[in-house]
């Protein structure tokens, strides 16, 4: 209990870090709110009118506390380009991040470490370089290039082969407008869901591949493998139940850590696939140079990390099986 | 421990060895210059492998009759710089930084840690969109961002290194003999140290390479008309069905890059863990 509330403790102490760090990176950079609202040509008067308006005059600690007591009721602020809280447009892109973000997570982890088990169990073997060589190209690719191969060979490539319209693709956007019918529309974003879950499983694979193959090349040097073996386990159950399981954890742990590049892999490929989500919103606010937009999101990626570590740490002991049972 | 180079590691190190010389010397052998635009609707989108008046296109031509090739070399001058410039700010920063914060201990130990955890808990991209957002675009804002941004790996390494080299006999004798503290810390501790900082910054190339293009394709990191592999992707992206080479030819040059990088580091990484499953 004690050391579960530690732990909390740090995540809560880390997230208000993050929020500090955040305000001092807006209030170092030049220009302010103010200046980003108004038309270049707005004089003096107006200009001091607004920065009273929007709080900007008061002193740099009291305009600090304000933030973060309004962070902590909830209120992210107001987008300084579409006028709307900021809270509604995450509302609204989170759970289409968050559909994307789970499926490719879940195949991600899934593909990658059964592509690390095959590596290896042949480890040092011809079938495990040629892996290596492929996870790692495919993790060497810029995600955001990835993404267009694949728009291109939807397209062009499929013209080109003559693949019916009613298996092509579509390589843009949440859903077709034309798609009214209630029954077609989840089916409908299934389809535009293929290329970006593709990319992002592909890409996240590689990088779990890599760590699996090692934490399980480690595992499998224990002896525990070997005492199985000889109880007369098969060489396939040994290594399922003994080397697999006996690397969970550790690879548990690295793709919590892989986290922050999951995330980082989402914002490209939601930006060239339009997938209207978090990334996309990211994306549209640095372009606007919205900066209240750019700081929530920056503030929810950072919760995310800092929760998927807090619940990692927790959970981790569970899936060790050497953990003292009678405990 | 020495190991033999694996034959890919051996193929990466001449990959890119042959990739640098490429771009250093590449650009002064093409005699072109790869920013100047001539008769665009005579010279525009010629495929890879064509002539026209301005003589052999093996990569062919961009949207504004650029020739690809000489543009890729001179992007991978910057891009390459970049990347490693970036990895290596960062790994000295972080070497520094875990050095003072292992050796000190006490309250400069908790900040070093609580600021690295801190940056640690943002993803990098994310923090370099909002860097980019918040400063004027360019390579000077690029190598700086990244530098700040990926200290904390190499100084996590160093500060676990230094705690132990801390308490090693050797130490305490050069402190005996005389050593001022710093002397100590940069002389005799940094140095036995700097292993697994070394390979960590050698990884980090890759990385920084990937960032960089990552940005300059969002238009965040170098603008044009100074060529990048990142910027010439984003050029290409409208030309993707009509003229696919434009966008193919500086992603690969990525991947090639990046896919030796990694292999070398993972290899020196093995290495140094004195593993022999390379």
């Amino acid at each position: 209990m004690a050391h579960l509330l530690r732990r909390l403790g740090t995540a809560l102490v880390l997230l208000w870090l993050v929020c500090t760090l955040t305000f001092a990176l807006v209030h170092s950079a030049p220009g302010d709110a103010a200046l980003l609202l108004l038309p270049p040509e707005a004089d003096a008067a107006t200009l001091t009118r607004l920065r009273a308006e929007l709080g900007l005059d008061a002193p740099l600690a009291q305009q600090y506390l304000r933030w973060v007591g309004n962070i902590v009721h909830g209120d992210l602020g107001t987008s300084l380009a579409s006028g709307r809280p900021v809270r509604e447009r995450l509302r609204e892109a989170l759970p289409i991040s968050l559909g994307l973000g789970l499926a490719s997570l879940t195949l991600t982890v899934l593909l990658g470490v059964l592509v690390g088990s095959v590596q290896a169990r042949r480890a040092g073997r011809r079938t495990d370089t040629l892996l290596t060589i492929i996870s790692t190209t495919v993790y060497a690719a810029p995600t955001f290039w990835l993404s267009l191969a694949f728009v291109a060979a939807v397209t062009v490539g499929a013209a080109a082969f003559g693949s019916p319209p009613s298996l092509r693709l579509p390589a843009f956007g949440l859903r077709d407008p034309g798609v009214l019918d209630a029954a077609a529309a989840p089916l409908d974003v299934l389809r535009h869901a293929v290329l970006p879950v593709l990319v992002l499983t592909l890409t996240g694979a590689a990088g779990v591949a890599r760590f699996a193959r090692s934490a399980m090349v480690e595992a499998a040097r224990g002896e525990q493998r070997r005492t199985a073996m000889a109880k007369g386990l098969t060489a396939a159950d040994a290594w399922r139940r003994h080397v697999v399981r006996v690397a969970l954890p550790s690879i548990v742990a690295l793709v919590a850590l892989s986290v922050p590049g999951i995330v980082a892999g989402s914002v490209f490929v939601e930006g060239v696939f339009a997938w209207p989500g978090v990334g996309r919103l990211l994306l549209t606010a640095v372009a606007q140079r919205d900066h209240p937009v750019i700081l929530a999101v920056t503030l929810l990626y950072a919760t995310a990390v800092i929760v998927t570590n807090a619940a990692t740490d927790l959970l981790l002991p569970l899936l060790d099986p050497r953990r003292d049972r009678g405990a | 421990m020495k190991m033999a180079m694996p034959f890919r590691v051996r193929v990466s190190a001449a990959m890119l060895a042959l990739l640098v010389l490429a771009c250093v010397a590449g650009p002064m052998l093409l005699q072109r210059d790869p920013t100047s635009i001539g008769d665009v609707l005579a010279q525009r989108f010629h495929p890879p492998l064509t002539r026209d008046s301005g003589g052999w296109h093996a990569f062919g031509t961009d949207a504004f009759g650029r020739d690809v090739l000489a543009r890729l070399l001179v992007a991978g001058r910057l891009s390459l710089l970049v990347g490693v410039a970036g990895a290596v700010l960062s790994g000295v920063t972080g070497a520094l930084l875990g050095a003072v914060a292992g050796w000190r201990g006490g309250w400069v130990d908790v900040a070093i840690t609580s600021a690295s955890d801190t940056l640690q808990s943002i993803p990098r991209l994310v923090l370099l969109l909002a860097c980019a957002a918040l400063w004027r675009p360019g390579i000077p804002t690029l190598v700086t961002v990244l530098a700040l941004t990926g200290w904390m790996g190499v100084a996590r390494l160093v500060r676990v290194e230094v705690l132990g080299l801390r308490e090693r006999d050797f130490v305490a004798a050069v402190r005996v003999l005389g050593a001022t503290s710093p002397r100590t810390l940069l002389r005799h501790v940094v140095p036995n140290a700097i292993a697994p900082a070394l390979v960590a910054t050698t990884l980090g190339i890759g990385n920084a390479i990937l960032l960089e293009s990552g940005l300059s394709f969002l238009g965040l990191g170098v603008q044009p008309p100074s060529p990048s592999w990142g910027n010439m992707i984003a050029g290409g992206r409208e030309h993707l069905v009509t003229a696919p080479w434009i966008a193919l030819a500086p992603g690969l040059a990525v991947v090639l890059t990046v896919t030796a990088a990694t292999l070398i580091g993972d290899w020196l990484q093995l290495r140094a863990a004195g593993r022999s499953d390379a």
